[in-house]
């Protein structure tokens, strides 16, 4: 009796499995196959990258594929698979079952890719065409003087959201100094229920942005050029200026802006706490913009950039950012795609073809000058304000442990009772740590030898056609 | 008709045929065993004794060549104040759950083992979170652990003990037990469904002897009802240890990602984000080599303490 | 009955299981209200995240963002379709379905005949073999993710459905064989030994007499093993790349972006995907519960 029960039940799931897989047609996690016989020449590139954020985009990039095939006749095959924290993993994988791919999405993770010499160097291949991209938008992806990948994405940047709406009741305007936050803090406070400061801070990777802001002012401006001295064992984090960051970071749960809550809030949590007016102002980065008008909230949104805490004359709030995504050539690619991948990069990146997969992600400040931006309210205002100031993002350029401890770091001195100077110690002892246990340098590509360069450059750059 | 005696004695030792065909014998239990080990050497032995292997090299797990470290990388691993601290967690994490979620287990079958209407009903729906993957469980209970809308808070405040507001699971002294709670949630049913069974089978001769010599309902339970599931309480007690040493991976993930502040960091989260993360898979590999045997350690003591005065093997 | 317990045994006159006698019986009739009031509290909170997770997939991701614990104002039942088609979840259903059947029809029979030899048949080096299984509970299964991807590439096993079934049958196999193993040696041994002398020889024997009492030993591994394959996502992860061969737990991740998770359309997968496992149990439920008690009682 039981077996029989079950196996209806088994042949029932499959066959509900069986008639809905017959009407399903959706594309975010496939790979836009091409029907077998396709490719009259045989022409084929196989792309890979992390699952596309929308059908809507995957539609577009299935467009841009159609486009290039009847241009050029060749097939894109692309396999879209998981987190983007997971390429480069897939793609090791797929090198290691001596799988095709010709073209791999990159972003946060280029160091990763270039330092594995798992990409080609592209500087030559791009050149001709560098001019239509948005600038500081490739220096993102430039490393050693060299190109490795170029922007496809939205340049996004940190930045403070806030409920422009109370603030206007409460007879208050956007901050500009940290002061002038603090008295906000307390108005918020005294007159409302609502936290003054909430940030997804469950999701760890956003405690780095706000020392990346404090500290861009505290070296007065110069933060790059002095993280790339501490990476390099020249300077230290603890020196004053890092420590001063780390304390600035401090003072916003020790003057009552942010509190312990927001350790337990992850991104979407935040921002359903400031949709519901539970939180008076939220810090996030640009790419949450579309996520808040789709929650519809009954009030205005407003932006600022992350307020002065120095008082030096001078010295400009900048905040980091850089376009999320951006397409490379793995090293492994076969010699004969070469051209064709490096045709596709330019087609794809092509204002023309650009602008229908931006499109889909309601671009602020697009990758690509051309191509047309958000008509989003903000958008103006952060394209005139924000972008212009904004530079990298320092934990791209931090190595994995030095970037978690970090996090720990700003964990614990806002919520913790560390004091700036041993948040700054712990940091520079895992950098420490890492130097003599790993051998680890920032400046890996010097020590490159010729064999290691031959595998990374192209034999013969490509001729290619510009796309207008 | 078998008797009780012959019952008890082939429950006891190993079948044996006294014809003495012994070759037969040891090619057909050979034979049985043989496909299943071949895979499990395959699949499972070969890639473990690789990855100790890599454990004594650098490795990102990209490049192509990897780097000799000998034993660095376990001294490293033994060096490091996360990776001590989150074989803490995991110890505390293990001892902690496997405990509450037997003991638990075992009140809530001595409490449906009486003669209750809809028990059937009760111990299908305490058993159902046991087949909810973790990633229903971990966010559905990270969304009642939210500071501002979780229910839990919201519970707190209905009994009047809204102040308390405690961190759930952005307190470093708290997260780690509101993770530990999740993992009892789900598995608790398991155990009870697990003990039921075995109390349904308790001879009812034991206790009407107990209730003869006038034993109370506390000493019945010590004396009868807990030496009669001693074995349960060994298979539970090992199924809980082990699977909260080597299995606990997806809720804390999902649930802290290992935070804050590396409360909540158990020895599997670290493990997974030192090989993708910091890209150590030589370092990672040696975490786990250390972590493997650990919990080896601790399962056959276990096992040997639990079962003693019985051969483990019959 | 059992070797360690301090009272001696006394005669049976009734069979065990079939609970306590006339007047233990009225001594626990009067069972108090309070056990009502812990078993209620036990189904709701059991019971309640499923309600929220089935309510939430019908909610947009605007309400879900305003209303996370109420009724939804609105039944989006296109969340439904929404998440079917995006990730391709009928190809996904499929495809875990075929793991999980196939790894069954591996781990099974491979659990019942090893577990059997280990509590019947004495051969050599068998404890030292036991053991050596039993081991492989321990094993934190990250580390061998990789080795096991260039295992299958040299076995020209990478990304197929049958390289992914054989690991994930290897990797059951020392739980399965430890509850069998247990399973079995509750088992009498006179049945065997009276077909054995009748005859049969010791695989049909196996076959036929004894594989019958096993089912709920078996329905128990079926639970455990199914659960487990149909929930597993880092194997899957590293061994399929090929998007039409994905297994659910690949699809489901697909709705967590860089930046947010859409989770109604998620608990639309989740509710989906969670259904086949519930009906399983539901319909297995009895013969899994006699399965844990004759596997554990034994030890």
């Amino acid at each position: 009796m039981h077996r029989v029960q079950r196996a209806a039940a088994v042949v029932i799931a499959v066959a509900a499995a069986l008639v809905a897989a017959a009407c399903s047609n959706g594309t975010i996690s496939s790979g836009s196959s091409a029907p077998a016989g396709a490719a009259g020449p045989g022409c084929r590139l196989h792309m890979l990258g992390e699952a596309r954020s929308s059908q809507a985009e995957a539609s577009a990039w299935q467009q841009v594929f159609a486009d290039f095939k009847a241009k050029y006749h060749c097939t894109v095959v692309a396999t879209w698979q998981g987190q983007f924290t997971g390429v480069p993993q897939l793609l090791n994988e797929a090198h290691l079952a001596g799988q095709t791919v010709d073209i791999v999405t990159n972003g946060t993770e280029i160091w990763d890719f270039v330092k594995s010499g798992s990409l080609m160097d592209l500087t030559k291949m791009v050149s001709p065409y560098l001019s239509r991209f948005s600038p500081g938008t490739v220096a993102r992806f430039t490393l050693g003087g060299h190109i490795w990948g170029v922007p496809l994405s939205v340049e996004s940047s940190s930045v403070f959201f806030y409920n422009a709406t109370l603030f206007h009741k409460l007879g208050l305007a956007a901050p500009q100094t940290f002061a002038q936050m603090v008295h906000a803090a307390s108005v918020i406070k005294a007159k409302t229920s609502a936290q003054p400061v909430v940030e997804g801070g469950k999701d760890t990777w956003e405690w780095p942005m706000w020392y990346m802001n404090a500290f861009a002012q505290t070296s007065g401006n110069k933060s790059v050029s002095d993280t790339i001295a501490m990476l390099d064992g020249k300077q230290k984090f603890t020196s004053p200026a890092s420590v001063q960051a780390f304390q600035d970071v401090a003072n916003f749960a020790k003057d009552g802006l942010l509190t312990s809550s927001s350790l337990a809030t992850d991104e979407n949590g935040a921002i359903a706490a400031f949709i519901q007016q539970k939180a008076a102002i939220m810090f996030d980065g640009t790419w949450a913009l579309p996520l808040l008008r789709a929650a519809k909230p009954k009030f205005q949104i407003g932006v600022f950039t992350f307020p002065l805490v120095v008082n030096t004359p001078g010295v400009v709030a900048q905040p980091s950012g850089a376009p999320e995504g951006a397409l490379s050539i793995p090293s492994f690619i076969p010699k004969a795609d070469l051209p064709k991948a490096d045709q596709f990069i330019e087609f794809a990146t092509s204002p023309p073809e650009a602008a229908k997969i931006l499109a889909t992600l309601d671009p602020t400040v697009p990758s690509i000058a051309a191509v047309p931006s958000s008509s989003d309210p903000l958008a103006t205002t952060l394209r005139q304000n924000f972008l212009p100031r904004t530079i990298g993002w320092l934990d791209w350029m931090w190595p994995s442990p030095v970037t978690t401890s970090v996090e720990n770091a700003i964990e614990g001195v806002l919520f913790n009772h560390q004091t700036a100077m041993q948040a700054a110690q712990s940091v520079q002892t895992e950098l420490s740590t890492l130097r003599q246990q790993q051998n680890y340098t920032y400046d890996f590509l010097s020590g490159w030898p010729k064999s290691q360069w031959a595998r990374v450059e192209p034999a013969t750059v490509p001729n290619i056609q510009i796309t207008h | 008709m078998p008797s009780a005696a012959g019952l008890a004695a082939s429950a006891v030792r190993p079948w044996r045929r006294p014809s003495g065909r012994r070759l037969n014998r040891k090619l057909f239990g050979l034979a049985m065993v043989a496909p299943a080990l071949l895979l499990y050497v395959v699949f499972v032995i070969y890639p473990l004794f690789r990855g100790a292997f890599v454990s004594l090299y650098q490795w990102d797990g990209l490049s192509p060549t990897m780097t000799w470290f000998g034993l660095r990388n376990y001294k490293y691993a033994l060096e490091d104040p996360v990776f001590l601290l989150s074989l803490r967690n995991t110890f505390q994490y293990a001892i902690g759950v496997t405990i509450v979620k037997n003991v638990l287990g075992l009140g809530l079958a001595v409490l449906l083992n009486r003669k209750l209407r809809g028990r059937a009903f009760f111990r299908t729906a305490g058993f159902l979170p046991v087949i909810f993957s973790f990633v229903v469980v971990g966010v559905l209970w990270s969304w009642i652990f939210n500071p501002t809308f979780g229910l839990a808070d919201k519970l707190l405040q209905s009994i009047g003990l809204g102040s308390l507001e405690p961190g759930w699971l952005s307190d470093p002294h708290l997260a780690l037990w509101s993770v530990m709670w999740v993992d009892v949630w789900k598995w608790t049913g398991f155990h009870m469904v697990l003990y039921l069974a075995a109390l349904q089978n308790v001879p009812k001769e034991l206790y009407e002897a107990a209730a003869i010599d006038g034993a109370g309902r506390w000493q019945t339970f010590r004396r009868v009802t807990v030496p009669s599931i001693r074995p349960v309480i060994a298979f539970s007690t090992l199924l809980a240890l082990t699977g909260a040493f080597v299995a606990n991976y997806d809720v804390v993930y999902v649930m802290t990602g290992g935070g804050p502040l590396n409360s909540t960091q158990v020895a599997l989260t670290y493990i997974v984000s030192t090989t993708f993360s910091a890209q150590e898979v030589g370092l990672a590999n040696a975490m786990s080599m250390i972590l493997f045997v650990g919990v080896a350690i601790i399962g056959a003591v276990q096992l040997a303490v639990m079962t003693r005065g019985r051969e483990p093997l019959r | 009955m059992t070797a360690g317990s301090a009272t001696p045994p006394r005669t049976l006159t009734r069979a065990p299981g079939t609970g306590p006698g006339p007047g233990l019986r009225r001594r626990i009739a009067a069972f108090s209200p309070g056990t009502y009031l812990i078993m209620g509290v036990l189904v709701v909170l059991t019971i309640y995240p499923m309600v929220w997770m089935l309510l939430g997939s019908f909610k947009s991701l605007g309400e879900f963002y305003t209303n996370i614990w109420g009724l939804p104002q609105v039944w989006r039942w296109s969340n439904f379709s929404l998440a079917w088609n995006d990730v391709q979840l009928g190809q996904k259903f499929i495809n875990s379905i075929i793991a999980t059947l196939g790894t069954l029809i591996l781990t099974l029979p491979l659990c019942s005949m090893a577990g059997y030899a280990f509590a019947r048949v004495d051969f050599p080096l068998r404890r030292y073999i036991y053991y050596f299984v039993l081991a492989g509970i321990m094993i934190p299964f990250g580390v061998t993710a990789v080795p096991v991807l260039t295992t299958e590439v040299s076995l020209g096993l990478f990304d197929t459905r049958l390289g992914l079934i054989l690991v994930y049958a290897a990797q059951n196999l020392p739980f399965g064989i430890f509850l069998m193993y247990s399973f079995f040696q509750s088992i009498p041994g006179e049945l065997e030994e009276a077909a054995l002398i009748d005859g049969c020889n010791r695989f049909k024997a196996f076959l036929r007499i004894v594989l019958p009492l096993a089912k709920p030993g078996l329905a128990t591994l079926l639970i455990f093993t199914g659960t487990s394959v149909w929930n597993e996502y880092l194997m899957a992860s590293v061994l399929i790349h090929q998007p039409n061969l994905e297994t659910l737990p690949l699809g489901l991740v697909n709705f967590t972006t860089a930046h947010s998770t859409n989770y109604p359309e998620l608990f639309a997968a989740l509710s989906i995907v969670t259904a086949p496992v519930v009906l399983l149990y539901l319909v297995a439920q009895r013969q899994f519960i006699s399965g844990l008690t004759a596997g554990a009682l034994k030890g």
